[in-house]
């Protein structure tokens, strides 16, 4: 079926057309929603309430933009209202989780590196890690950020930071990226001067 | 949603690699989804059958009960009424003197009444004993009386010779128990039959009036002591343990169509695909009662509410991969897949079995025939038709290729049509009669909708044991 068939279908309850759909969009979706949630119960939690949505608000598709964007805007607001409802992020407990991570050495084989980027992201803190998948991968601006989550603009600019940072030395540590800071030689910088 | 064009290298990394990432649901979320979203379309047709059936057996019960009210029989006129007035004033006035109110509450009077009622109740013990039917009306009997029988007829000599095993209380003229015109032919009967002549005359008194409403009052007083009972309506309960089969036929339409990666393998036959998928039967149970009405002596209608636990066990092989189920709708081969974890061959080791259970609710709407009714056994046939409500739909199907086993409940049919067939052996207890005997139940449409090409027709073989009473 074509994804306008699909479409169709779904606005006419059709079972099947609906089935296809979710086929079709939940692996991506879910990985999102887990990107997200604490738990992988959350992540099953919050896409149900997604794809629940996404096939009564239907009639909605103007067909102006992308469809998978349609569907991974609805799952990206079900989780932050997932997470508001349940109140899954606290900052305070964030940074006191973050200053006691602790990321062991090992090397990761490329072919699993995609599953490995993502439960990277999800050892950071809550707080940091919804203002990373916002800002950085769903690609919202920080004053979008900021209204989501009701933070300051600011707020969502030094979470962003702080995460990012935390990340990069997960991921270095964890060996998929190389370290972009190489190590100060000062005896070069005697040389070269 | 803003685009950000200057995503630095860490941020373009991790939107690479998260877009490559998938992950795959457990079959509940597309359950629950699925439930959810059907949910706010739904019939209420278990709501609306529940109710029907709610309000028709209250009408017939409205209509049918009491079937033998003897007061709506009694129907009153003017000039009944009227007539009936000038009656019983001409039997007061014509009433003796000793039979006013002052004379019967006399104090002789009373003790007279009460030998009277002591001597009845002895004869009312002896007149219950024997076959004829002897109403013996002993407050103001004279008033009541259509006839009177001679003294010299009903002496306690001539009584015994009809009754000779039977002791009678010794009767005066003034005690003599009246009876009405039937019963006291019949003594008359009897009495001549017996050789004794004493009989001179049964002669009728005129002008004493008997009050209809008490007529009817004894006759229907009689006729309930007497009448054996006769309830039309009956209810019973049952349960039948029984075990499920089914039969799979693949339709193969889907060869018709020109896309050679979703056409059957047309080696296979229905026969290789009952080999592939290895089911084996497992207990079910149905638990019902009935409302029963008695059409004839023989023939009984019933219908009731029964819920059905009906399953069976797969043998398959847990293998993760695509099940790719063609489907054939509005003259188009389309096809769906579904992710799943089960497949019909693999290593041993990965063995499984699946339970597709199923919870029914059911009507069933039949007829039964007695064949045989004896005194205490009795052989009876019965057939119904089962309209079905399945409640779960959490059932796993063969995908088209015969390779995996996918949740089917996209394809479920909700409703559903059954036929059960039973024979019983019944025995009468006291106020109740207890049946035993095997039943089929045939599903007449298959289990997945028409969009599915393999069709499936499941079938029923139990003992049903029963209990019926009449109300």
């Amino acid at each position: 079926m074509t994804e306008q068939n699909l479409i169709q279908g779904c606005l006419q309850s059709d079972v099947l057309a609906q089935r296809e759909l979710y086929n079709h969009y939940s692996p991506k979706m879910l990985s999102v929603c887990y990107r997200f949630a604490q738990h992988r119960e959350d992540a099953e939690d919050m896409l149900q309430e997604a794809f629940i949505k996404i096939f009564t608000q239907m009639h909605t598709f103007q067909n102006k933009g992308a469809f998978e964007g349609w569907i991974r805007r609805i799952v990206v607001h079900t989780c932050i209202n997932f997470l508001k409802k349940y109140k899954k992020f606290n900052e305070h407990t964030d940074i006191d989780y973050a200053n006691t991570l602790f990321v062991k050495e090992e090397t990761i084989p490329s072919i699993m590196q995609a599953k490995q980027v993502v439960e990277c992201i999800r050892l950071l803190p809550m707080g940091y890690r919804t203002v990373l998948n916002l800002y950085a991968i769903e690609g919202f601006s920080h004053k979008e950020v900021g209204e989501m989550l009701e933070i300051g603009e600011s707020t969502s600019r030094s979470q962003y930071t702080r995460a990012k940072a935390m990340l990069e030395n997960i991921l270095v540590t964890k060996r998929i990226i190389d370290n972009p800071k190489p190590e100060f030689n000062w005896m070069a910088t005697i040389r070269n001067k | 949603m803003n685009s950000q064009n200057h995503k630095d290298a860490l941020e373009q990394f991790l939107t690479d690699e998260t877009n490559k990432h998938e992950m795959f649901a457990s079959d509940a979320v597309w359950a629950k989804i699925n439930n959810q979203v059907q949910k706010q379309k739904s019939w209420p047709a278990l709501t609306v059958i529940a109710f029907l059936v709610v309000v028709g057996l209250s009408l017939a019960t409205a209509l049918n009960y009491p079937p033998d009210n003897f007061l709506a029989k009694v129907k009153y006129n003017d000039s009944v009424q009227i007539q009936r007035q000038k009656q019983q004033a001409a039997i007061i006035a014509a009433t003796p003197l000793d039979d006013n109110f002052e004379a019967r509450i006399s104090p002789q009077k009373i003790t007279e009444k009460t030998f009277t009622k002591i001597a009845n109740k002895k004869s009312a013990a002896i007149t219950d004993s024997i076959p004829l039917l002897v109403q013996i009306i002993v407050e103001n009997t004279k008033k009541e009386a259509d006839i009177t029988i001679d003294k010299k007829v009903t002496t306690q000599e001539t009584i015994k010779s009809i009754l000779p095993k039977t002791e009678l209380p010794i009767l005066t003229n003034n005690q003599l128990p009246v009876v009405d015109a039937k019963i006291s032919s019949e003594l008359v009967t009897i009495a001549t039959n017996n050789v004794l002549e004493p009989i001179t005359k049964v002669e009728k008194k005129e002008n004493i009036a008997t009050d209809n409403i008490y007529k009817d009052f004894y006759a229907a007083l009689l006729a309930k002591k007497q009448a054996p009972k006769n309830n039309k309506w009956t209810y019973d309960i049952y349960v039948t343990p029984s075990k499920s089969f089914r039969k799979l036929e693949d339709d193969k339409e889907r060869d018709q169509y020109t896309n050679s990666s979703l056409a059957s393998n047309t080696n296979t036959t229905n026969s290789t695909l009952n080999n592939t998928v290895k089911h084996k039967p497992a207990l079910g149970l149905e638990l019902g009662f009935n409302i029963g009405y008695n059409l004839t002596n023989r023939l009984k209608f019933k219908a009731g509410a029964q819920f059905n636990i009906r399953q069976y066990y797969i043998d398959a092989f847990q293998i993760f991969g695509v099940a790719t189920i063609a489907i054939v709708q509005n003259n188009r081969l389309d096809s769906l897949n579904i992710y799943t974890r089960f497949g019909s061959a693999g290593s041993s080791y990965a063995a499984t079995i699946l339970d597709n259970r199923l919870y029914q609710l059911s009507i069933p709407l039949g007829l039964q025939w007695d064949a045989i009714q004896g005194k205490k056994l009795g052989i009876s046939v019965g057939a119904s038709i089962q309209p079905t409500f399945t409640l779960n739909k959490n059932v796993y199907l063969i995908s088209t290729d015969y390779k995996y086993y996918a949740n089917g409940e996209s394809f479920f049919r909700k409703w559903n049509f059954n036929t059960a067939l039973d024979l019983n052996f019944s025995y009468k207890l006291k106020n109740a009669k207890i049946y035993l005997g095997p039943q089929v139940r045939y599903q007449h449409l298959p289990t997945y909708n028409d969009a599915y090409p393999i069709k499936e027709y499941r079938l029923d073989y139990g003992v049903k044991v029963g209990i019926i009473k009449a109300f």
